[in-house]
């Protein structure tokens, strides 16, 4: 084993590697950090320059891509309530609220710090767990993913919101918007209303940026407008008594000793749910982040904090996303299954190469084994020293006047729509989205649990259905798995405590 | 502003109101628009199940609402004037998406981003025109050079 370790690392040490690593982190950064332009996309763009590439500064460059975008995504959702990538919306529920406060910087290297943490021990849970966790993540079929994914649609409908009917509700709009398509098993239009752009269902990007950034732009625009008629000394009662130079401060910027150490437990915590969440192919980083940050909600000390600026809000949740990146790859490593978008492009990648990925790939290339888990390492520690860098530089952008913010933000929201698939019809779902979420916040219904769900909803109509064909409609199969059984016991018996816990 | 009304006159709370009108639209989706936009019983049954979630969780809301009943006034309280100027920026953002493919993604944005920080009260000419264009060059540099990603194109540009 040291012999094809010392091989991998020799493998990657070229300067040729390092710079691809260096060029694919900074790339996925600034694409991550672009709403509608995702690390999937980022990796899908680049794959065909890697074939110029010797294998491992190809493979170093998507790596890197991956890791780079997954933190940019966040750099987006603090500063603007933007998600840059859909896994970064959790991270909105406490870093917007900190930035608001004048702590973007703070969020922001939070979220820097959580991220890179989380990504690097979940690298170590892959090179010391993969095949153990490859042969448990076998054992998990429809009825057991579809008790995860209830699972998660009731915590966040319980532990994410104040009111808990209300978080119900938006969870039944998330999937009912999730409908809108075709069935998945016979193919037949449901809610399509005639129209062949809703065929293929809505799409993720315009309803999150219609959900999220223009109903928030209304709200701030309304929030102007009622600031205009009041008294010019309540103007900064309106920003939350914090004047915009404030939100800019120095010492507003940086996370001190103590606040790390008092996050530390929610990023270890996070790393855990988020590398048991990755090992599952095709659950995503949405659930695990948002697992870990109601956990980290339950437990603090502070609860009442989440959802206002909360700083380990940010931590918990940017650990559990980035911690499912490394074991993300397990199946692809051990079995040749991509878990995800992301991985299967990098088996696109891989087999350009001429390397297969799979049961045979240890045995077979284990120095290219050991190089990819050396450029994994050696890409957060890049996506940390870049971060450190790109972050200066983007919270400068909470010093926009909001009169123009806001224009601003609905027009990349509208640019963000429309790249994704060259379809002017999603920049009218975004108008659509913004005009409902506005209503929906000004009806004290909450955002985040619509787009979980959304996000949840056709994988959950997925599994659910495979699940009763297996049993021939019957919905023991539920109870008789004993993994299922064990969500849906959680998912009870953490609704019942989650619910006292509110009423007293 | 119109629950607020309504409630008024009926003397009922907001939980009540919005409960009901959850209800409501459970109802019409049931009745009317899964039979219309639906074809067959095995399609529908996951439909319906969703249709129940809401249901369910309105018919919540009107219990809670019911508790606490003896709060007649509502606690929505809107200024209609506010509302209307929020009701011109959504005019606004549809008559953009309209003509961008008219205009042209660029020409649209200029237009709508002049548009509507004028109406939002800039004054200064660098916040109403310069800022645009060259935000507006920038995101065209990058997509339509760099990334290869073709803006909407219309009579102008």
């Amino acid at each position: 084993m040291l012999q094809n370790i010392i091989a991998g690392l020799d493998l990657v040490m070229q300067w040729s590697n390092l710079l691809t690593v260096l060029v694919g982190v900074s790339v996925g950064m600034v694409m991550g950090s672009i709403p509608g332009l995702t690390g999937t996309m980022a990796i899908a763009l680049l794959v065909p320059f890697s074939i110029y590439l010797n294998p491992v500064a190809g493979i170093a460059g998507l790596v890197g891509l991956s890791k780079g975008a997954n933190f940019g995504g966040s750099i987006p959702a603090i500063l603007f309530n933007l998600p840059g990538t859909p896994q970064a919306m959790v991270t909105t529920f406490d870093g917007y609220p900190l930035a608001k406060q004048g702590k973007a910087g703070k969020a922001l290297r939070m979220a820097l710090y959580a991220s890179t943490i989380g990504d690097t021990l979940s690298d170590f849970v892959l090179f010391f767990l993969a095949a153990p966790v490859a042969a448990l993540a076998l054992k998990i079929g429809p009825p057991e993913y579809t008790a995860i994914i209830l699972f998660s649609l009731m915590i966040i409908a319980v532990a994410g919101t104040e009111r808990v009917v209300e978080g119900l509700i938006a969870v039944g709009f998330g999937l009912l918007f999730a409908i809108v398509g075709t069935d998945p098993v016979t193919g037949t239009p449901r809610f399509t209303f005639g129209s062949l752009d809703l065929s293929s269902g809505l799409s993720l990007v315009p309803t999150m940026v219609g959900l999220l950034i223009v109903s928030e732009a209304l709200i701030q625009i309304e929030r102007m407008k009622r600031g205009a008629e009041k008294k010019p000394e309540s103007k900064e009662k309106e920003n939350d008594g914090v004047s915009l130079e404030s939100r800019i401060s120095y010492n507003d910027h940086r996370v001190s000793w103590a606040e790390f150490k008092q996050c530390f437990p929610w990023i270890m915590s996070g790393v855990g749910i988020g590398s048991a969440i990755g090992s599952l192919p095709g659950i995503g980083a949405t659930i695990a982040s948002y697992l870990s940050y109601a956990n980290a909600k339950r437990r603090s000390k502070h609860p009442e904090l989440f959802g206002k600026g909360a700083l380990e809000g940010v931590a918990a949740a940017e650990a559990a996303n980035n911690a499912c990146q490394g074991p993300n790859l397990i199946p692809l490593i051990t079995l040749g299954i991509p878990g995800n978008v992301a991985a299967a492009l990098l088996l696109g990648a891989f087999m350009i190469k001429g390397l297969l990925p799979g049961p045979l790939f240890m045995q077979q290339n284990a120095p290219m084994l050991y190089a990819l888990f050396t450029v994994l390492i050696l890409s957060n520690i890049v996506t940390f020293l870049f971060g450190s860098v790109f972050i200066r530089l983007a919270r400068y952008s909470m010093a926009v006047p909001e009169l123009v913010l806001y224009p601003g933000i609905m027009i990349f929201g509208s640019i963000g729509s429309y790249v994704f698939r060259n379809n002017i019809f999603d920049v009218f779902a975004m108008v659509f989205f913004g005009v409902f979420g506005y209503i929906l916040i000004k009806y004290k219904i909450p955002l985040a649990p619509v787009i979980v769900a959304f996000i949840l909803g056709k994988m959950f109509e997925e599994r659910l259905r495979q699940a009763l064909a297996i049993s021939g409609g019957n919905i023991s199969i539920f109870f008789t798995h004993p993994i299922s059984l064990g969500f849906i016991l959680l998912t009870i018996v953490s609704v019942v405590f989650l619910m006292k816990r509110k009423m007293n | 502003m119109v629950i607020s009304m309504v409630s008024k006159y009926f003397k009922m709370n907001s939980n009540l109101m919005r409960g009901l009108g959850i209800g409501v639209f459970s109802l019409v989706v049931w009745f009317f628009i899964m039979p219309w936009q639906i074809g067959g019983e095995e399609e529908m049954v996951y439909p319906r199940f969703v249709v129940i979630w809401i249901g369910i969780s309105g018919l919540l809301l009107v219990a809670k609402g019911w508790r606490e009943r003896a709060e007649l006034t509502s606690d929505d309280t809107q200024n209609g004037k506010v509302l209307i100027q929020v009701g011109i920026v959504i005019i606004l953002l549809i008559s953009y998406v309209l003509l961008i493919q008219c205009l042209g993604f660029l020409v649209s944005s200029f237009l709508f981003y002049v548009t509507t920080t004028l109406f939002l009260g800039a004054r200064n000419w660098r916040t109403v025109l310069l800022a645009p264009g060259m935000m507006l060059l920038c995101v065209y540099i990058l997509l339509e050079k760099i990334l290869n990603c073709p803006l909407p194109k219309g009579y102008l540009l």
